[in-house]
């Protein structure tokens, strides 16, 4: 099966003009995306991850076909990035933070039936369509309030709503969850999950700056730093990727030589409780040889739990590596 | 829904949709409405005062300054909001933020710019028709009502040379963002030299080329000889043919522009900035 989005080689440069460097000097240019090649899966939740700068927003433009590409080619549901620009715009969806996108003196209803138009539905099917991505957003019975008046989390889910109108093959999710509770946060990753991409098929690019949320997920992430790719893979592959010793606290009934000899040993709870914490340093691929020797010498370990956040701690340290090589 | 009908779709929507905003601000209505009327009956009071005098260069338009003038500032109404609205449209979709999610349909810019015309062309015919009755009802004028299909065709390439312009002028804004010399420009030169509150005769003779370059200059004169003296299609044959040229030239100028704006906009990622 041909990939839902493939990009080959993808270059984009800004270049800031005005009468000044018309008349007078060379425009300055900042590289966005250098020679960015991707491929995403049919059905597949991609995260795209990078600190402010990193080129995630350019990528999305350009898969939106708002913003064409200097170099590179791709394709997106089997359409040309550059040459199939309305065939693609068919099949994608986009949702962004920025509520203005909609008219707000207009019905959360009244926007979607314009959209709606838009997107060539017409007649009944149109009013199917727009019932149906009301129902999957939870959002009937706010559907006749003016969009004015809805909170951040009901203008999000129009939003969603409106991107799945024309049943779209790709949604691209640009920090889709900024403006949301933690509780409509809660629901709207298990509804892009479970409903969106499992029962829909549907393929998404999820574009954040949380890495908890993308780590929950995505079945793949793409980290982004200064338009380049670090690295693209399964989040469990970014946790490895860099073989570094993380922080665990472990609970158990008694020390043991293994445990003190561990970097960065340090015993939390007294020695006479009846249980011990103690945190230390170790490969991640190392704990369960630490565990089976802990139990085969008559250790009882309660509990043994990551203090690192381990995606958290490989893309930063991913992100230090990639600018300290970047310096002259 | 057939396929004619399907054609129409995405204009009656975005007709709907202007109209759903626009009737959410109901004093912008009433505000509007009274300002026809002041206007119509400032020209009336002007016309009253000139009204005794015989002036030479009315005779071809019947004499009747205060019928003249309100097909010129009627006909200056469709000059505006053709040079305006689509430029307007662009400029408040990207200082607003629809403009993206506009892009992202699979609608082509231009059924979205002709599109988000047809309220305010309609609201445009309602006014233009409500300044002709004003002048027919309240202030007495006769107008000739027999060349309804010559006064059509006048009036749909007078308005088809303005959409090529605005269209010109829409393209400055995708990738200037703001100024808009083409619509300034337009409303000054037609103002001017367009005959719309005086006839071009009055023009002094190294004036009158540029005056005959401008669409308006023809569209009046034809609407004018059509409405005032009942003249044929081939009465005013000359201004339908330079009218017709007109706007062929400024549409392939107006689309062209559109075209390449846009592709300079998505080069260099600007389409949304504003």
């Amino acid at each position: 099966m041909p990939p839902a989005i493939e990009l080959r080689h993808i270059s984009k440069t800004f270049t800031e003009r005005n009468w000044k460097t018309f008349l007078f000097r060379k425009p300055p240019s900042t590289k966005a995306l250098d020679n960015i090649s991707l491929t995403v899966d049919k059905g597949e939740i991609m995260g795209l991850l990078g600190p402010n700068g990193a080129g995630k927003t350019t990528l999305i433009k350009i898969l939106a076909t708002l913003v064409t590409p200097d170099e590179g080619s791709g394709s997106i549901a089997g359409n040309s990035l550059i040459e199939q620009t309305s065939a693609i715009r068919d099949k994608i969806g986009l949702v962004n933070t920025n509520d203005r996108t909609f008219y707000w003196r207009l019905t959360g209803r009244e926007n979607l039936v314009f959209f709606a138009t838009l997107y060539n539905l017409t007649g009944a099917v149109k009013k199917k369509q727009i019932e149906k991505v009301l129902e999957l957003t939870e959002m009937q019975d706010q559907a006749d309030l003016r969009f004015m008046s809805y909170s951040a989390g009901q203008k999000q889910r129009l939003s969603i709503a409106r991107a799945m109108l024309s049943e779209p093959e790709i949604l691209l999710l640009d920090e889709a969850t900024s403006s949301l509770d933690p509780i409509t946060t809660r629901k709207l990753l298990n509804f892009t999950k479970k409903t969106l991409a499992r029962k829909e098929q549907k393929t998404i690019i999820w574009c954040t700056h949380n890495l908890h949320e993308a780590d929950e997920i995505c079945d793949r992430l793409t980290i982004l730093h200064l338009g380049r790719i670090l690295h693209s893979g399964s989040p469990e592959s970014i946790k490895t990727l860099l073989n570094q010793k993380m922080r665990y606290a472990l609970m158990v009934d008694t020390l043991h030589r293994n445990l003190e000899q561990q970097d960065d040993f340090e015993l939390i709870s007294k020695k006479n409780s009846s249980h011990l914490t103690c945190h230390i340093a170790i490969l991640q691929k190392d704990i369960p040889l630490l565990l089976r020797t802990l139990s085969n010498d008559g250790v009882n370990v309660f509990e043994c739990a990551p203090i690192d956040q381990p995606l958290e701690t490989a893309f930063n340290e991913l992100i230090a590596r990639h600018s300290s090589s970047q310096r002259p | 829904m057939t396929n004619h009908l399907a054609i129409l779709a995405k204009p009656l929507a975005f007709l709907v949709r202007d109209f759903k905003i626009a009737a959410s601000y109901r004093l912008q209505f009433v505000m509007q409405s009274f300002g026809i009327i002041l206007t119509t009956f400032s020209f009336f009071l002007i016309s009253k005062m000139i009204g005794g005098q015989h002036i030479s260069q009315l005779e071809p338009y019947g004499g009747d300054y205060f019928s003249f003038v309100l097909i010129g500032i009627a006909l200056t109404d469709y000059l505006t909001i053709s040079t305006n609205s689509f430029a307007a449209e662009i400029r408040s979709a990207q200082m607003v933020g629809t403009l993206e999610s506009l892009l992202v349909t699979p609608t082509s810019i231009y059924t979205i710019l002709l599109s988000s015309f047809l309220y305010k062309l309609l609201s445009t015919s309602l006014r233009m028709v409500f300044y002709l009755l004003l002048g027919v009802f309240v202030f007495g004028i006769e107008y000739q009502t027999g060349g309804v299909f010559t006064l059509a065709v006048t009036f749909l390439l007078t308005l088809l040379s303005f959409f090529g312009l605005g269209l010109f002028s829409a393209a400055f804004i995708i990738v200037f963002k703001q100024g808009n010399p083409i619509s300034s420009l337009m409303a000054m030169s037609s103002g001017l030299l367009g005959g719309v509150i005086y006839p071009v005769t009055v023009l002094p003779d190294w004036l009158r080329p540029l005056s005959s370059i401008l669409p308006i200059t023809h569209g009046l004169e034809a609407m004018r000889q059509v409405l005032l003296n009942g003249a044929g299609l081939e009465d005013i044959s000359r201004q339908l043919y330079i009218l017709t040229l007109l706007s062929i030239l400024f549409m392939g100028i107006g689309c062209g522009s559109i075209y390449y704006s846009l592709k300079i906009a998505k080069k260099e990622g600007s389409l949304l900035h504003y």
